[in-house]
């Protein structure tokens, strides 16, 4: 045994100081990580379930293989309610799969440097992390990933120290099946790790070793196929992993990388144990670097976090966060624009600055439905602050039923309990309340709305509650998605305090390009709001009247607008495309252009 | 160390202990219990009735059989040993059940109320279960949906088919002949969608949707003979109200009826129901001879959907002639009434007809005013079952093939989520009050499902279907084309 020097004590300090140091360090990356561009993520995956702590709902969740992980997964998953706690969740997580794989890095190579070893470790953490870039990835996945490993380790752990045969194969049987249960279809890594700590032992046979993974993987094929004969899942559903990410049929191939690096990382720390570490360690975090910086972008798809980030904020009914976030990324999509235009709306500024943005028609407006989640909770959002309540409790259920892996929803029982409570569906809403009270984040907010209902009366003088209901159409009305502009108008009609919905139907038939229904909706505005004079009324009628070769109302149509009204004329009859650009985002542009 | 663990010995003995209250007379007051089984009627060998009581720390019941015998219930809710529960039922066929309910409060104090009863009914629900889909009450997308099947005399559930099982199709109704478990059809919509027929013999895999007919089967009805099937062919479309009352209008945008012979793989149409008026939902007579189904004229859909009612009819069918009759009869003319009728749903012995009444429309379960009514078939005469009716949705009933029994879907708890009820009629043609399904522990059950029991019906055995072959139906889509009879 090797005596260790005073000298040799204190480097050993330093450099467990060092670790130390960098698992710090990298914890604050990923802290600042998922606390500052990607909350949002958070709260994406938050949101598409319902964790409740019901015997009820673990027994559902635990009894299928890898169903201790889910519910694990989606227990830590609900502290993303509050980014702060949910990012130090998640970075808690990860740097145990990263602290994990590096404790496996040591039984495999206990001779090499320890540096090596956690610059290895590094590699699965990085490959996790571009994984998780797929919002559909759940936290399934990443706690079913650190059983697995710690199931590896364990094992490892205890072969470490001289076992009999019996011993040895009663651990891989008995691991396997627990571990199968516990983690499901990432219970792989373990079969293979354990089958490469048998192949690295020296006092065995080359036989005995082929023995051994032969019949460790025959133990896992047999879990899976016993499994296979009592749920209701196709076999494929468990080789994929059920519930490590939202789509139960898809396989992402970034999974395979996660696991594949699991199993090779220690057997590339056993490789490298002999080289020197000054040559190791600068190679290794180079092509970790590099991979970062070069699948980074790849895996966190701009586009579909931009779409994220807007669902974040339409959730928060964070109206400003949504025009500053549209001024500087320009919205193009269905679910951006919405947002945009619902969030001109809310902060009063869509009849004047709904062209400062790009328009996508009515549909940029109301978007139509579509059997998506996100999608339909952002137009269920629209109709509910429009006082639409029953098309917003559609939308936020739709919304909810098209989660695929089948989970409920939090936010969405949330809107749908309130959609309830507006409706006066007081056995409605308290069904859902009791559901939310089994919550930890939803509770008080579930208790006060239970209090709240005991008495009719406070539901009418609420102030959101109270006002959506009085905003609600009376009489049986059927909804139309190509009749929207009337519901609008009726809306207006029945509260002309509505100011959402007054922008919304003078905007309508704008996006149509339908001048005269615009003209004709003003009507019916002025008759109940004569003072209402909008910019965008000013320059539609501006517009108006200089096609139709009458002047323009200078009582109306202040000079300014007339002015950039004539601008605008003057640089379309030119066709010249540089004089045209500046007008691009413009009433009078979108009149006449075809985009 | 011994003191801590006598102590948590003790602690662990306390708290199974089966207190019961201290001896006093019983209030005035009748029980807040969940579900609401007071005075109902019940079969022998039903599950054990449990019931919650809001707000109660403890429960102790009490239940003295009118002829013989008592059990006891403790804990946080009335939650009866199944054995003792259907030894008790067993006993007092006929009888009288009373409850003498307590109930300890949060602080401590016992509260005795005044008993009530239920009634154990000698007509007797020999089916093995009920089989239903599971759905939550949506509009156009579907998460989770299966069809399940339930043993009556106990809590057991257990799923016939999950969404799941055969990679993410929508699973639609389940129906059988006369409650048998080995013949019966299921539709499976979505990509290689397509009919399920157990014939008694075989599992196939049918299109039901053929060039000559408007679309896919959709409301089926068996034939007693076990070989041919009534069906309505639907396009179905939905409109959504804004006002605070309603929610959803589905209505048919073509609806027929056909014949499907199982054993030819072949559908019988005839002109006199395949017209651009709407048929639907339809229903043999229990002696073959006759169909019962829905006829709406049609109107402007959906600007006049208040005018869309259905009358009551019957066509004759002759199975030696695989034909239909020449005429229609109309049993309740819609304008005469000035409502709507749907799902005919004649008993196994004949005696009565249930449908169902709303103001209009076709589908009672997204209309709150839709009532169950029974006809008397020997009579003619009709009558709102209003002692089983709430204010919310009633429907979706379905009869035991050992008669009297029936069940349905009712709203009644929150006027969205469908559960199901039983009641049975008497030989004075009189409904009983239902009950709701029983349950383990009721609230929570039904606190925390976010389902509906779709069209339930009996099942006098358990289903069991050949998983491997539907599976593989359904995924290599082995679908047999099902043609017109010319």
């Amino acid at each position: 045994m090797k005596k260790e020097t005073p000298n040799g004590n204190a480097a050993k300090d330093s450099s467990r100081y060092i670790h130390i140091g960098i698992f710090s360090a990298i914890a604050v990356i990923l802290y600042y990580f998922w606390t500052v561009p990607y909350r949002a993520a958070l709260s994406y995956r938050e949101q598409l379930q319902l964790f409740q702590t019901t015997s009820t709902y673990f027994e559902e969740l635990t009894a299928r293989p890898g169903g201790p992980a889910t519910y694990l997964g989606e227990f830590f998953t609900q502290f993303f309610n509050n980014f702060w706690i949910g990012a130090a969740v998640m970075t808690g997580l990860l740097i145990s799969v990263m602290l994990i794989s590096y404790l496996i890095c040591n039984r495999f190579a206990p001779s090499a440097p320890k540096s090596t070893n956690l610059a290895l470790s590094i590699i699965p953490l990085i490959s996790l992390m571009l994984f998780l870039g797929n919002p559909d990835v759940t936290l399934t996945f990443v706690v079913a990933l650190s059983i697995s490993l710690a199931g590896s380790y364990l094992f490892t752990s205890i072969k470490a120290k001289p076992t009999t045969t019996v011993l040895s194969y009663s651990m891989m049987i008995a691991g396997t099946t627990l571990l199968y249960w516990l983690a499901g279809a990432v219970t792989i890594i373990f079969t293979f790790l354990i089958t490469a700590y048998a192949f690295k032992a020296n006092h065995k046979s080359i036989a005995n070793k082929i023995i051994f993974a032969t019949v460790s993987l025959i133990c896992l094929a047999a879990n899976v196929y016993i499994r296979s004969l009592f749920l209701p899942y196709p076999l494929s559903y468990q080789l994929i992993g059920i519930g490590y990410t939202m789509m139960p049929d898809r396989l992402d191939v970034w999974q395979i990388i996660v696991e594949a690096l699991c199993v090779f990382v220690p057997i590339l720390a056993a490789l490298f144990a002999k080289l020197p570490k000054k040559i190791t360690i600068p190679a290794l975090i180079s092509v970790e670097i590099l991979a970062a910086i070069i699948l980074y972008p790849k895996s966190y798809d701009k586009a579909t976090y931009r779409l994220i980030d807007y669902d974040y904020m339409v959730r928060a009914n964070d109206w400003e966060g949504i025009l500053r976030y549209s001024d500087e990324h320009d919205p193009d999509l269905p679910l951006s624009v919405s947002a945009t235009n619902l969030a001109a709306g809310m902060t009063g500024q869509l009849d004047c600055r709904a062209f400062d943005y790009y328009q996508h028609g009515t549909e940029g407006l109301i978007p139509p439905f579509a059997k998506e989640t996100l999608s339909s909770w952002t137009t269920g959002e629209i109709f509910f602050q429009l006082g639409m309540v029953n098309s917003a409790q559609r939308f936020y259920f739709e919304g909810m039923e098209a989660i695929p892996n089948y989970n409920k929803s939090g936010r969405a029982v949330k809107r749908l309990a309130e959609t309830a409570i507006i409706r006066g569906e007081y056995s409605l809403a308290k069904k859902y309340l009791s559901m939310l009270q089994n919550t930890i984040f939803y509770k008080k907010w579930a208790q006060r709305n239970l209090d709240l209902i005991k008495n009719p009366d406070n539901v009418k003088n609420h102030p959101l509650y109270g006002t959506l209901s009085r905003r609600m159409i009376d009489e049986q009305y059927l909804f139309s998605e190509s009749e929207l502009d009337k519901t609008l108008g009726q809306l207006f009609l029945k509260d002309s305090g509505n100011n959402l919905a007054k922008q919304y139907l003078i905007l309508y038939p704008l996006l149509q390009r339908d001048l005269n229904k615009f003209a004709q909706y003003m009507g019916v505005i002025a008759e109940v709001q004569p003072k209402y004079n909008p910019l965008l009324a000013q320059q539609a009628l501006a517009f108006i009247s200089m096609k139709n070769g009458q002047p323009i109302p200078t009582n109306i149509v202040p000079p300014m607008v007339e002015q950039s009204l004539r601008n605008f004329a003057q640089a379309w009859t030119s066709k010249n495309p540089s004089l045209i650009e500046p007008h691009r985002r413009s009433l009078f542009y979108y009149l006449l252009s075809e985009e | 160390m011994k003191t801590y663990l006598y102590i948590f010995i003790f602690a662990i003995l306390a708290s199974c202990s089966k207190e019961r209250p201290p001896h006093m007379a019983p209030s005035a007051d009748s029980p807040d219990i969940f579900p609401d089984y007071t005075d109902v009627t019940i079969p022998a060998g039903i599950a054990p009735m449990n019931f919650n009581i809001s707000g109660a720390g403890q429960v102790y019941v009490k239940v003295t059989g009118g002829i013989e015998g008592e059990m006891e219930s403790f804990g946080e809710w009335a939650d009866f040993n199944e054995k003792e529960w259907h030894l008790l039922t067993e006993r007092n066929i006929g009888a009288d059940l009373t409850f003498d309910v307590s109930v300890k409060d949060k602080n401590g104090h016992w509260k005795r109320y005044a008993p009530f009863v239920m009634h154990v009914s000698d007509i007797p629900l020999k089916d093995y279960g009920i089989v239903y889909r599971k759905i939550a009450p949506g509009y156009q997308t579907f998460s989770k949906t299966g069809i399940y099947q339930r043993e009556l005399s106990s809590f057991e559930e257990t799923a016939v088919l999950e969404e799941t099982a055969v990679e993410g199709k929508c699973l639609n109704c389940h129906y059988s002949n006369r409650g048998r478990n080995d013949q019966f059809t299921l539709h499976i919509r979505g990509k290689n969608g397509g009919t399920i027929l157990n014939s008694g013999s075989n599992l196939t895999y049918l299109n039901t949707k053929t060039p000559e007919t408007a679309g896919n089967a959709t409301y089926g009805y068996w034939h007693p003979d076990g070989r041919y099937i009534a069906f309505s062919v639907n396009k179905i479309v939905q409109n959504f109200y804004l006002d605070k009352e309603h929610n959803i209008e589905p209505w048919d945008v073509v609806s027929d009826i056909v014949v499907y012979d199982s054993e030819t793989n072949r559908i019988i149409t005839s002109p006199l129901v395949a017209t651009p008026r709407c048929e639907t939902t339809p229903a043999f007579s229990p002696d073959g001879k006759k169909i019962f189904f829905c006829l709406a004229d049609s109107v402007s859909m959906p600007g006049d959907y208040r005018q869309l009612k259905y009358s009551l009819c019957s066509i004759d069918f002759d199975v030696k002639t695989e034909s239909f009759g020449t005429r229609i009869d109309t049993l309740i003319c819609a304008d005469s009434i000035g409502k709507s009728i749907s799902l005919p749903r004649p008993s196994y012995d004949g005696r009565f007809l249930m449908y169902n009444m709303t103001d209009h429309g076709t589908s009672p379960i997204h209309h709150a005013d839709a009532d169950l009514w029974i006809m008397d078939l020997s009579t003619g005469e009709s009558r709102c079952l209003t002692e089983v009716n709430s204010d919310f949705s009633d429907a979706y009933h379905n009869w035991s093939p050992g008669g009297g029994w029936f069940l349905f879907n009712s709203k009644r708890r929150d006027g969205m989520y469908g559960n199901l009820y039983f009641s049975c009629i008497g030989t004075d043609g009189k409904a009983t009050k239902p009950f709701m399904l029983p349950q383990r522990n009721p609230e929570q059950y039904y606190d925390e499902a976010l389902h509906s029991f779709n069209a339930p019906d009996f099942i006098t055995d358990k289903i069991n279907l050949d998983m491997p072959h539907i599976r593989s139906m359904v995924k290599n889509n082995e679908i047999v084309n099902v043609s017109v009879k010319k």
